[in-house]
């Protein structure tokens, strides 16, 4: 046994904490992060089983991700249990519920009943989730390629069926992901739509018997979500010269210089 | 043509050849046809040599009547006869109509375009100007490697006593061209303008 088990055997307390080594230096990884792996269960099943080997029968793993300098050795985590179902489901539920909160926001609700229903901790519960948020941000935000993403994964020691299902997660939910953090960006108000309409004024206040022909344009912007539309005006000749303009500005794209960057910068 | 009481009044002194001899009389038309067209506010227009033994408040009075008239006049688009009928019914003689009816000619034009330029309008666009950028990351996304257009039309505010200011929109390259395009959209506007001259 592990010096980690025989410690945890001796513990009387209902958790405990195992540091994983922080994966820095290794030039595959482009993630920099230092795992902790919370291991829970019920305070009936500490009392009769001091071992996790042989632990009692509902327990769940619960993954907190946290950058902190921490070093500490690897912990090899066998789970040879018969609750490997459970892991899935209950990884696949907490995935479930970080998705959904990355996209409406967070429900502090939501902890408080999943702690119930797997008698543990509300802030455990939240911890794993926002664990599990965070992977799925920095994963989405780097872009990773899968067997990055695998070779971060692979450090929290887990199957290959829950690290499938991780793999399955960032790769559904990725394209997502990054819309959602793209709104974080600066941005200014985009293009959405133009409608145009051709007058001819034929008389004012100040002076009757004109012929003056003008161009009125309605421009809508949208800037996250908020629309605006502004309404404006030019004559012929200045239409002219804004369609020679914005086609100077298109045929700008097809030059060799702008090719060479696109092609290049990847 | 109408014209109001007071008006009339100073177009009659106008015509009095014991106020205004024809010399006087074709200066100050001159020059109220310049101070309209000028393009500064002038105190001293009135300061001609040959306005010195008038009656200031009288010369005064006929300025302003001959330039209401005259704006009258072109804002009505008014022809020679109903210029000569008004004048005439003022007592003006032959000879003082014609000459206020060869300066309107002269003048006519410009004051036309400066009437025109009078009035509320939305904003009117001046000039436009673009940048294209290539996107390739920000500090919540990386590898976004996108090509992007930033405009800004540059709008003057004909309210606001002629203040310009900038719009600015992004825009991506499908959105100046393919799909519910801007310049696409402006080229309709353009087709259906050569369309109506033609007509």
């Amino acid at each position: 046994m592990s010096p980690f088990l025989t410690a945890f055997k001796n513990s009387p307390q209902s958790e405990i904490i195992f540091y994983v080594a922080r994966k820095t230096g290794q030039q595959s990884l482009p993630v920099d992060i230092s795992i902790t792996l919370c291991l829970f269960w019920p305070t009936e099943g500490a009392a009769r089983n001091r071992s996790f080997i042989h632990s009692c029968t509902n327990y769940l793993f619960a993954l907190v991700l946290e950058k902190t300098p921490l070093e500490a050795s690897r912990c090899q985590v066998h789970p040879q249990h018969q609750h490997k179902r459970l892991f899935k489901t209950v990884v696949s539920e907490f995935g479930r519920i970080a998705v959904e909160f990355l996209r409406r926001g967070t429900n502090p609700k939501i902890y408080e009943g999943a702690a119930r229903k797997l008698s543990a901790d509300a802030e455990t519960v939240q911890h794993g989730v926002e664990g599990l948020m965070y992977l799925l941000t920095e994963s989405s935000k780097l872009m990773i390629s899968e067997v990055d993403f695998q070779d971060s994964v692979l450090v929290l020691g887990f199957t290959d069926e829950l690290n499938q299902l991780l793999l399955q997660l960032y790769l559904e939910h990725r394209k997502e992901v990054r819309h959602i953090l793209s709104e974080l960006t600066p941005s200014l108000p985009h293009y959405h739509n133009l409608e145009w309409r051709l007058d001819v004024q034929v008389a004012s206040r100040a002076l009757r018997q004109q012929v003056k022909p003008t161009v009125s344009m309605k421009l809508h912007l949208e800037d996250r979500g908020e629309k605006s539309a502004k309404v404006l005006q030019t004559d012929p000749a200045t239409l002219i010269h804004l369609i020679q303009e914005l086609e100077k500005a298109l045929a700008e794209l097809k030059t060799t210089h702008c090719r060479r960057i696109l092609r290049n910068i990847k | 043509m109408e014209l109001s009481e007071s008006v009339q009044k100073g177009l009659q002194s106008l015509a009095d050849p014991m106020l205004f001899d024809l010399k006087t009389f074709s200066v100050l038309i001159e020059v109220a046809f310049q101070s309209l067209v000028s393009a500064h506010a002038d105190s001293s227009v009135l300061d001609q040599p040959e306005f010195k033994r008038i009656d200031q408040m009288l010369l005064k009075h006929c300025h302003n009547a001959a330039t209401t008239c005259i704006l009258e006049g072109v804002k009505q688009n008014a022809d020679k006869s109903t210029i000569s009928s008004c004048l005439e019914d003022l007592r003006f003689d032959a000879e003082r109509t014609d000459v206020f009816y060869s300066i309107y000619q002269k003048y006519r034009s410009d004051l036309e375009t400066l009437l025109s330029s009078i009035g509320r309008c939305p904003p009117h666009i001046n000039d436009v100007s673009w940048r294209l950028e290539y996107r390739i990351k920000n500090g919540h996304v990386h590898k976004v490697n996108e090509p992007s257009y930033l405009i800004s039309l540059n709008v003057e505010n004909a309210n606001n006593g002629g203040s310009s200011e900038d719009l600015h929109f992004s825009c991506t390259m499908e959105q100046l061209q393919v799909h519910n395009d801007l310049v696409g959209k402006m080229k309709d506007a353009a087709k259906s303008l050569e369309k109506a001259t033609q007509l």
